[in-house]
């Protein structure tokens, strides 16, 4: 791993168009903003790796006819309330 | 940030899905078509990839299974699919479709964000949401 020390309103460049820079740190929390092409997605890691486990999930959906039959079956249930996520 | 209407694609929209940057666990992925799942008439898309063969998700407008679901994007979102706004984009969620309805899961937290003139897309991710990448479609007893 590259290790490089930045003072706050410092910057590093990655490639030729990522710009992370270190704007203010507080404890033991740092926050960075990035500028980066609009067709790379900045994300945290660990949302990043729960996106990457459930797009991997769902490619190995059954989409045999009875399964279509199944959610068919199910369209426009009344809204079940535990599936909202809470406050 | 911009709260918008979760509407189903229309027969205007593009048929070809075209992710400028991926998906994620799949960096190769680029570009899908979009065909009905089954010769009935059914809310749910197959998404198929061009460029990793046999990989291919389903697909269905939030509203099916969750009439209560309003993500809200920030402009990034509509910039990364060349959109003016809510207008041009529609929203799809993926599902894990399991042999059973009961344990198949729509990915709340990652929406699928679609520009419908030109197909451009995008998974966007509400952070701070609260919403699960596996959000059951039914409700569990």
């Amino acid at each position: 791993m590259l290790v490089l020390t930045r003072h706050v309103h410092q910057s590093i460049v990655i490639g030729h168009d990522v710009v992370v820079t270190v704007l203010e740190v507080r404890g033991d929390q740092v926050r960075l903003g990035i500028t980066a092409p609009k067709e790379i997605q900045v994300h945290r890691e660990e949302v990043f790796a729960a996106l990457t486990a459930a797009n991997r999930q769902a490619a190995t959906s059954a989409t045999s006819s009875s399964e279509l039959e199944a959610l068919k079956a199910l369209k426009s249930p009344a809204p079940p309330d535990e599936q909202r996520p809470g406050p | 940030m911009t709260a918008i209407t979760v509407l189903p694609p229309t027969d205007q929209d593009h048929a070809e899905l075209h992710f400028a940057s991926g998906v994620p666990g799949f960096p190769a992925a680029r570009s899908f078509s979009v065909t009905p799942w089954g010769t009935e008439p059914s809310p749910f898309f197959l998404l198929e990839c061009h460029e990793v063969i046999g990989l291919r998700f389903v697909a269905v407008p939030p509203a099916v299974f969750f009439p209560w679901y309003e993500p809200r994007f920030g402009p990034e979102v509509f910039q990364a699919v060349d959109a003016e706004g809510t207008d041009d984009v529609r929203v799809l969620v993926i599902l894990t479709v399991h042999s059973t309805a009961e344990k198949s899961t729509a990915n709340l937290l990652g929406p699928l964000v679609v520009n419908s003139a030109t197909g451009q897309a995008l998974q966007a991710v509400l952070s701070g949401s609260g919403h699960s990448p596996a959000t059951p479609i039914v409700k569990r007893p």
